[in-house]
C-alpha cells in the first residue's frame, strides 16, 4: 500500500479496537434491545458493564505500546510522549468516571444504553483531538467530540432543562466551529499548508521582520484561538458553560467536567507552542486578556451562586483562567505550569464529581439528586467522611499545600513570575483569596452551621466510595512525591 | 559578693510577688526585708573596697545584643560612684522595708507591696551599676515602672491611677530624650559602653551634626538629650508636675522613691556622663539655669502648700534643683555630697510625716493639726532634727553641704572663671535658702506648736508610732546629725582620691579652693538668711501676727497666694495645650476617622462589599439569551482582533498608575 | 459576457439575499433567498473552475439542507409578524463591529507578496483571453477523479472519521427523538413473512342448503 504503512495501524491499535469494539457493543445493543422475544430488555447496566471493559483493554493497549514518535496517516496524526501521555491520562480517568456513573445511571433511572455508546464515541474523539496533527484531523476530531457532547447534554429527553442546555450548546459549538472553520481555511488559503509541523517550518522567523505582511494569517489564528478558547470554557467566550453544566443530568456534567479539558489543552499546547509559536509571540496580550478575564469571571461569578452544577461551571472557569495564564507566559515553564495544573485539576474533578453524585436525598420513594449549594448543611453529621473529602477536595482547589492544587497554582505563577507578567501574578493571587472564601463557605455551611431539619442522604454505592476513596489517597498523599505527576509533565513536554 | 548585692532584691522580689500567697504576710515581711539587710551589708563591704581601698570592680558576664556594629553585653561596673548610691540605696531601702512592716500591718496588700519595693530597689540598683547605656536606660525604665506600681498602690484609688499615669507618661518624655540621647552616643562613638564613651569623649569636641541645615555640636546633642531624661526623672522645671501628685502612694513609698532614691538618677545620670557633659559649655550653662529656676520655683510654691507630704515634696524638688545646679557649675562631686546628705534627711522628714499621718489616723492636711509635741515626742524630735538639717542649721549634715553649694555660687562673681552664668544660680539659690527654711518651719509650727485644729476623736486616739516605725526615724536622725561632718573629706574634701575617674572635672573648672577664700560676711548670708525664715514663719504662725493678718488681705498678695497655690497653673497649661489636643487628636482623627474609618474602608470592609457588588453585576451578564452569548462571542473576537495592531503603543498609554486609580474608583461603586 | 462581469453579477445578489435572509420576518421568504445565495455561490465556484465542489452545493446544500429548513419552517408554523427589534440602541455596537471586520478584511487585501497572488480580486486583473486546452481537459484527472484519488489514500483516516461522525449523528438522533411505546401496535414483519401462505385465505360458504 502506497500511501498507507504498516505503522499507521500500530499507531492506532487502540482507537481502532475502540472503535470496533463500540461497533460491536452497538450491534449487540440494537439487536437486543429490539428484540421482541426477550421484552425489550433494558440492557443499560450490562452495556455499562461492557464498555468499562473495553475502557480497560484500550487503556493496557495504550500504555503497553512503544512510543517511536513519529507521524502517521500521510502526517494527519502524531504519536510522541505527549500524545501517549494525554492518552493514557483520559483513558485512566475515564475508566474512573465510569464507575462513579454506574449507580447514577441506575438510580436515575436513564435507562438509554445508547449514553454508553455516546460517551465511548466522546472518549475516542479525545483520543483523537490528542493526537491530531494536521488542521483538518483537529477540525473533524473536535467536531467529533462537539457533537458527542451535544447529544449527551440532551439527554435526558423529559426535563425542558436538558433541552435547553443541548440546544444552546449546540447554537454556540456551531457557531465556533463555523469560527474554526474560517480560521482553518484563511491560514490554508494564505500558506497552502495543513500540517503542524509544516506550518512550523513556515512560520519561523517572521517575528524577526516587520511581520505586518501576515495579517490575514493573524486573523486566521486569532479565529482559530477563539474557537479552541471557545471548547474550553475560557472568557470572554465561556457564556455556555454555566447554562450546560447546570441543565445536563449530572452524570453528563461529570464527564464534561472531567476529560475534555484534558484533550483540549494538549491540543492548545500543540498549536500554541509548535505550529504557531512565531505568530502567537505577537499575539501574547490575548492570552493575556482572556486569563485575566476568565479569573475575574470565574472569581466573582462563582462567588454568586447558590446551586451546585453552576457554581462547578464558575470555578471551572477561573481553573481555566490559571491555565491560560500559563500558556501565555509562551515559555515551556508556562506549559508546564498549565498541563500540570490541568492534570491536577482533572483529578480534582473526579474527586469532586464523585462527591457530587453521591449527594443523594432520601424523600420517599424515590431519591433526588441535590441542587443547591445550601442543602449539605450539618453534612458533618450525617456521613463525616464524605465531608472530610469534600473538604480535601475544597483545599486542593483553593490551593492549599500540601494539596496538589497548591503546587499546579505554584508552578504557573512561578512561570508568571520569570517572564514578568507581575500584574497577571497579582491579579491571580488576589483572586484566588477571594475563591478560597466561597470555598471555605462551603466548608462552613458543612462543618460550623446548626439547622433544625436535615436532608436524609441515600448512602454511597461502593464502586462510587471505590473511587473516591482512590482520589483521596491520591489528593492527600502525591504531595509526598509530587514529582510523579511532574517527571510525567516534563517527559510529555519534551520528548 | 557583688552580684549578690543585684541578685538578691530580685530573688526577694520574684519570691515575695510570686509566692507571698504562700508565704503570708509575715514571711514576705521576712523574706524580703531579710535580702535588702544583706544588700546593706554587701554594699557597704563594697564601699569599702572600692571607695575607700580604692579599688573599682568591672564584672562582664554575657553578651546581650550583638547585631552588626551593635554590641552590648550584659557587664556591672562598681567604681566609686555606685558604692556610694548603693550605699545610700540599700540602707534607706531597708529602713523603708522596716517602717513599711509596720505602716501597711492593716493593709492586706503586704506581700505584693513588699515585692513592689523589692522590684524598685532591684531595678534601682541595676541602674546604677550599669556598664553601658543600654542596661542604665533598662534600669531608668524599670524605675519608671515601679514607681507607677508604687504610687498606684491603692489602685481603686481615682486619684491614685491619675497620678501614677501622670508620672508615668510624664517620665517618659524624659525617657524619651534619654533614649535619643543613647542613640547619639551610638551614633557618635559606635558603642554605648561607659569605657568607650567616656575614654574617647575627648576627641569629639569640635564634631558637629548638621540636621536640617542646622550644625550642632554632637557633644552639646548628647547633652541636652541625657539633660531632658534627667528633667524627667529629677522632676526639674517643666517636667516636675507629677513628684506632689506622686504623693498619692503610701508614705513609704514616698520616702523610698520620692525623697533619696529615684529622683535622684537624673542626678547620678548627669554625675555618671560628667566626662561628656563638662565638654560643652552650652549644657552645662542649661543645666545651671534650669537647676536653679527649679529650686526657686519649687520653694516659693511649697509655702502655700497645705498638705505635710506635699510641702516636704516641694522641698525635694527645690533640694534636687540645687544639686543639678552645682553639677552645672562642674562641681559633681559636690552634687553627690548633697545627693547622700538629702537622701538621709529627706528620708527621715518623710517617715515622720508619715508616723504624724499614722498616728493622727491618716489625716495629712496640715491645718487640721496642732499641738502634737507633747504626744508624738520622739516623731517630733525626729522632725525637728531633719528640718533643721535642711534648713542648713550649722554643723548638722545639711549645712555642710547646702552652705557648700551656696559658697560655691558666689565665687561665679569672679569673671576670670568663666561661669558668669553663676550668678542667676546665686541669686535664685540664696532667695530659695529664705523660703525653704519657711515652708520647713512653718510645718513644724503648724503640725506640732500651734493651737490644735484636729478632730476630738483623732485626739483622743493619739497615740506615738509602734517600735519598728520609730527605730528608722531614730537612726535617719543620727545619720542626719553625723553624716555631714564624717563623710565630708572623703567626697568633698581637697585632694580626695574618693572619685579616682568616676567624675571627670575640666582642669579649669577645678576651683573648690577657692570657696575657702572668702570674706566671711557672705559665708554668713545662708545662715542669716536661714534665720530669717525661721523667725519669719515663727511670726505668722505663733508670734505676734498670728491674730493680725491685714496683709493677707491684700488684694495683690492674695492673688499671689492663690497662684503659688495652684502651682503657677503649670498643670493647668499643660492640660490644656498638650494633654486635651493629643487626646482629641487620638480619639476623634485617628481612630475614628483614620483607623474604624478610611482604613476599614479601603481595608477588609471596603473589599468585601466591592466583591459582593461586583459579583453580583458580573452574573447579570449571563443573561440566558442565546443571541446574547452569541454577541459577546463575536465581541470577544472583534476587542482581540482591534487590539492585535494597536497594542504596541497602547502598551505606552495604559499606565498602571491610572489602572489602579481605577481599581481604587471601583470601591465607590 | 466575461468572467469578471458574471462574478460581479452572482456576488451581488448573492450578498443582496444574504442581507434578505437576515432581515425579512416572513421565515419562509428567508429559506427562499437563502437557497438563492446558494445557487448564486454555485455559481462562482462553477467560475473559479470547482464544478465538483459546485455541484455538491446544489446537491447538499439546496437539495437537502435548504429542504430541511423548509420542513422545520413549515412544521413550526412561525408566524409572520416577527420580533420587533429596537434597532438603535444595537446601533453603535454594530457599527464598531461592522467596522473592525472591514479593517481586518481592508487590511487583508493589501498583500503584496508573491505567495499571495492567487486570492480574491485578481479576477479583475486577468484581462487576457483564456485558452482553454481541451486536451489537457480530457486526459488530466476531472475535479471529482482528482479528490477521490486524494480523499481515499491519504485522506483515509479523516474519511472515517466523517464516517463515525456521520453514525454519531444518526444514533443521537434516534437516542433524542425516538419515542418506544410497548403497547402500540406496529407491523413485525418477520411473522408477517412466516405466515403460511396456505392457511391465509380461506373459502366460507355462507349458503349451507
Amino acid at each position: 500500500m502506497l500511501f498507507i504503512s504498516s505503522y499507521d495501524f500500530y499507531a492506532l491499535l487502540t482507537e481502532i479496537y475502540f472503535l470496533n469494539a463500540i461497533c460491536a457493543l452497538l450491534i449487540y445493543g440494537v439487536i437486543l434491545n429490539t428484540s421482541y422475544r426477550r421484552g425489550h430488555p433494558v440492557i443499560e447496566h450490562n452495556v455499562s458493564g461492557l464498555s468499562t471493559q473495553i475502557l480497560i483493554v484500550s487503556l493496557w493497549l495504550t500504555v503497553c505500546s512503544n512510543i517511536p514518535c513519529l507521524t502517521s496517516w500521510n502526517s494527519l496524526l502524531v504519536h510522541d510522549f505527549l500524545s501517549f501521555g494525554i492518552k493514557s491520562t483520559i483513558l485512566a480517568i475515564s475508566l474512573l468516571w465510569s464507575l462513579i456513573i454506574f449507580s447514577y445511571n441506575r438510580l436515575e433511572k436513564i435507562n438509554l444504553y445508547e449514553y454508553w455508546i455516546v460517551s465511548m464515541l466522546a472518549i475516542v474523539a479525545m483520543l483523537f483531538v490528542s493526537c491530531s496533527y494536521d488542521l483538518l484531523a483537529m477540525y473533524l476530531a473536535i467536531e467529533f467530540q462537539s457533537i458527542a457532547f451535544y447529544i449527551l447534554a440532551s439527554f435526558k429527553r423529559t426535563s425542558e432543562f436538558s433541552t435547553e442546555a443541548g440546544l444552546k450548546y449546540f447554537v454556540l459549538g456551531a457557531f465556533s466551529s463555523a469560527l474554526l472553520l474560517l480560521g482553518i481555511s484563511l491560514l490554508y488559503g494564505t500558506t497552502g499548508l495543513t500540517n503542524f509541523g509544516d506550518l512550523s517550518k513556515f512560520f519561523l522567523g517572521t517575528t524577526l521582520e516587520n511581520a505586518s505582511f501576515i495579517n490575514i494569517t493573524f486573523f486566521g489564528v486569532v479565529l482559530i484561538e477563539v474557537a479552541l478558547f471557545f471548547k474550553i470554557s475560557a472568557a470572554p467566550f465561556h457564556m455556555w458553560s454555566p447554562d450546560v453544566y447546570e441543565g445536563a443530568p449530572t452524570n453528563v456534567t461529570s464527564f464534561f467536567g472531567i476529560l475534555p479539558k484534558l484533550a483540549l489543552v494538549s491540543l492548545i499546547f500543540r498549536f500554541f507552542y509548535f505550529c504557531c509559536a512565531e505568530v502567537v509571540l505577537l499575539l501574547n496580550f490575548t492570552l493575556i486578556i482572556c486569563a485575566l478575564l476568565s479569573m475575574i469571571i470565574g472569581t466573582f461569578g462563582a462567588l454568586a451562586q447558590t446551586k451546585w452544577k453552576r457554581f462547578i461551571a464558575y470555578s471551572t472557569i477561573s481553573h481555566v483562567g490559571f491555565i491560560v495564564a500559563g500558556f501565555s507566559t509562551l515559555e515551556f515553564n508556562g506549559a508546564f505550569g498549565a498541563l500540570f495544573y490541568i492534570l491536577v485539576y482533572t483529578l480534582t474533578s473526579l474527586a469532586t464529581f464523585s462527591i457530587v453524585l453521591s449527594f443523594r436525598c432520601l424523600a420517599y420513594p424515590s431519591t433526588y439528586q441535590l441542587r443547591y449549594l445550601t442543602d449539605i448543611v450539618s453534612l458533618v453529621k450525617l456521613n463525616p467522611i464524605l465531608a472530610g473529602s469534600l473538604v480535601a477536595v475544597l483545599f486542593s482547589m483553593a490551593g492549599i499545600p500540601p494539596f496538589p492544587g497548591f503546587f499546579a497554582k505554584v508552578f504557573v505563577l512561578f512561570s508568571l513570575l520569570q517572564e514578568q507578567l507581575i500584574g497577571l501574578a497579582i491579579m491571580a493571587i488576589f483572586l484566588s483569596c477571594v475563591s478560597c472564601f466561597y470555598y471555605i463557605r462551603l466548608i462552613q455551611m458543612m462543618y460550623f452551621t446548626h439547622t433544625k431539619t436535615i436532608l436524609i442522604f441515600y448512602p454511597i454505592e461502593k464502586t462510587t466510595s471505590t473511587i473516591l476513596s482512590i482520589t483521596m489517597l491520591l489528593l492527600v498523599l502525591i504531595f509526598l512525591k509530587i514529582d510523579l505527576i511532574s517527571n510525567f509533565v516534563h517527559c510529555m513536554l519534551f520528548l | 559578693m557583688y552580684l549578690l548585692i543585684i541578685a538578691l532584691p530580685l530573688v526577694g522580689t520574684l519570691v515575695t510577688g510570686l509566692g507571698g500567697r504562700w508565704i503570708g504576710r509575715k514571711g514576705s515581711n521576712l523574706f524580703s526585708t531579710t535580702c535588702v539587710v544583706l544588700c546593706v551589708f554587701f554594699s557597704s563591704i563594697a564601699f569599702f573596697e572600692v571607695g575607700l581601698c580604692g579599688v573599682p570592680c568591672y564584672i562582664s558576664l554575657s553578651p546581650w545584643i550583638s547585631s552588626g556594629a551593635l554590641n552590648i553585653s550584659w557587664g556591672f561596673l562598681f567604681d566609686s560612684l555606685t558604692t556610694t548610691m548603693l550605699v545610700v540605696i540599700t540602707s534607706i531601702s531597708s529602713l523603708v522595708h522596716l517602717y513599711s512592716i509596720q505602716y501597711m500591718e492593716h493593709d492586706p496588700h503586704c506581700p505584693r507591696f513588699m515585692s513592689f519595693l523589692e522590684i524598685f530597689t532591684f531595678f534601682m540598683i541595676l541602674l546604677v551599676t550599669a556598664d553601658n547605656f543600654v542596661q542604665m536606660f533598662l534600669g531608668w525604665e524599670g524605675v519608671g515602672l515601679a514607681s507607677y506600681l508604687l504610687i498606684n498602690f491603692w489602685y481603686t484609688r481615682l486619684c491614685a491611677n491619675q497620678a501614677a499615669i501622670k508620672a508615668l507618661v510624664v517620665n517618659r518624655v524624659g525617657d524619651f530624650g534619654l533614649s535619643l540621647g543613647i542613640f547619639t552616643i551610638f551614633y557618635l562613638f559606635g558603642s554605648v559602653d561607659y569605657e568607650i564613651v567616656f575614654s574617647s569623649a575627648n576627641i569629639y569636641t569640635n564634631y558637629s551634626i548638621s540636621f536640617c541645615g542646622f550644625s550642632i555640636n554632637t557633644l552639646t546633642l548628647i547633652g541636652i538629650f541625657l539633660l531632658i531624661g534627667a528633667v524627667g526623672k529629677s522632676a526639674q522645671l517643666g517636667l516636675h508636675t507629677w513628684l506632689p501628685d506622686a504623693m498619692e502612694g503610701p508614705t513609704p513609698v514616698s520616702a523610698l522613691i520620692h525623697a533619696a532614691t529615684m529622683v535622684t538618677a537624673g542626678v547620678f545620670l548627669i554625675v555618671r556622663c560628667s566626662p561628656l557633659i563638662d565638654l560643652s559649655s552650652d549644657v552645662l550653662l542649661l543645666i545651671t539655669l534650669l537647676g536653679s529656676s527649679t529650686a526657686f520655683f519649687a520653694s516659693i510654691v511649697g509655702v502655700f502648700q497645705n498638705d505635710i507630704k506635699r510641702v516636704i515634696a516641694y522641698s525635694t524638688c527645690s533640694q534636687l534643683g540645687y544639686m543639678v545646679f552645682v553639677c552645672g557649675l562642674s562641681y559633681y562631686n559636690v552634687g553627690m555630697f548633697h545627693l547622700v546628705n538629702h537622701a538621709f534627711f529627706k528620708a527621715l522628714l518623710f517617715l515622720s510625716a508619715g508616723s504624724v499621718i499614722h498616728a493622727l489616723s491618716n489625716e495629712q492636711d496640715m491645718r487640721r493639726m496642732g499641738s502634737l509635741a507633747n504626744s508624738l515626742p520622739i516623731t517630733y524630735a525626729a522632725m525637728l532634727i531633719g528640718s533643721l538639717s535642711l534648713a542648713g542649721f550649722p554643723f548638722l549634715t545639711g549645712f555642710y553641704s547646702k552652705d557648700l553649694i551656696i559658697e560655691i555660687t558666689q565665687i561665679s562673681y569672679y569673671s576670670n572663671l568663666q561661669i558668669s552664668f553663676g550668678v542667676y544660680a546665686c541669686w535664685l539659690a540664696n532667695i530659695s535658702v529664705l523660703f525653704t527654711s519657711f515652708y520647713t518651719f512653718r510645718l513644724i509650727f503648724l503640725t506640732f506648736i500651734k493651737n490644735t485644729n484636729s478632730y476630738r476623736k483623732h485626739i483622743e486616739n493619739i497615740h506615738e508610732s509602734p517600735p519598728l516605725i520609730l527605730i528608722p526615724l531614730i537612726l535617719l536622725a543620727i545619720s542626719s546629725i553625723f553624716v555631714g561632718f564624717l563623710t565630708k573629706d572623703i567626697f568633698v574634701g581637697i585632694g580626695t582620691p574618693f572619685w579616682g575617674n568616676a567624675i571627670n572635672i575640666l582642669p579649669t573648672s577645678c576651683n573648690l579652693l577657692e570657696v575657702e577664700f572668702m570674706p566671711s560676711l557672705i559665708k554668713w548670708l545662708p545662715f542669716v538668711l536661714s534665720s530669717m525664715g525661721a523667725i519669719l514663719a515663727y511670726t505668722i504662725n505663733v508670734g505676734v501676727l498670728k491674730n493680725n493678718i491685714q496683709f493677707a488681705h491684700n488684694h495683690l498678695f492674695r492673688k499671689l497666694a492663690f497662684s503659688l497655690s495652684k502651682k503657677l497653673y503649670w498643670d493647668k497649661l499643660y492640660n490644656s495645650f498638650i494633654v486635651s489636643p493629643l487626646m482629641y487628636f487620638g480619639y476623634n482623627i485617628s481612630f475614628k476617622n483614620l483607623d474604624r474609618g478610611f482604613i476599614e474602608f479601603v481595608g477588609p470592609y471596603g473589599i468585601s462589599r466591592t466583591i459582593k457588588n461586583w459579583s453580583t453585576k458580573v452574573i447579570k451578564i449571563q443573561t440566558g439569551q442565546l443571541t446574547h452569548y452569541t454577541f459577546f462571542v463575536i465581541f470577544g473576537l472583534c476587542s482581540l482582533l482591534l487590539l492585535v495592531p494597536v497594542w504596541d503603543f497602547l502598551q505606552f498609554l495604559v499606565d498602571v498608575r491610572l489602572l489602579v486609580f481605577c481599581f481604587i474608583a471601583l470601591f465607590v461603586a | 459576457m466575461t468572467s469578471t462581469t458574471l462574478f460581479w453579477i452572482f456576488s451581488i445578489i448573492s450578498l443582496i439575499s444574504a442581507c434578505m435572509v437576515v432581515s425579512l420576518s416572513n421565515a419562509v421568504y428567508s429559506v427562499l433567498f437563502l437557497i438563492v445565495v446558494f445557487c448564486n455561490t454555485a455559481s462562482i465556484l462553477l467560475l473559479l473552475g470547482a464544478e465538483f465542489l459546485s455541484f455538491l452545493f446544489l446537491i447538499v446544500y439546496v437539495g437537502a439542507i435548504a429542504v430541511l429548513f423548509l420542513f422545520v419552517v413549515m412544521m413550526l408554523n412561525v408566524k409572520i409578524d416577527g420580533v420587533k427589534i429596537n434597532y438603535s440602541t444595537i446601533f453603535l455596537i454594530g457599527i464598531l463591529i461592522s467596522l473592525i471586520l472591514l479593517i481586518q478584511i481592508w487590511t487583508a487585501l493589501q498583500l503584496d507578496i508573491e505567495a499571495y497572488d492567487n486570492i480574491g480580486v485578481p479576477l479583475s486583473q486577468n484581462n487576457f483571453p483564456t485558452i482553454i486546452s481541451w486536451i489537457q481537459e480530457n486526459e488530466l484527472p476531472s475535479n471529482t477523479e482528482s479528490i477521490g484519488l486524494i480523499l481515499y489514500t491519504s485522506y483515509s483516516l479523516v474519511f472515517i472519521m466523517c464516517a463515525f461522525i456521520l453514525l454519531l449523528a444518526m444514533i443521537g438522533s434516534i437516542v433524542l427523538t425516538m419515542n418506544q411505546r410497548s403497547g402500540v401496535k406496529t407491523q413485525q414483519i418477520t411473522l408477517q413473512l412466516y405466515r403460511n401462505q396456505n392457511k391465509v385465505v380461506r373459502f366460507i360458504d355462507l349458503r349451507k342448503n
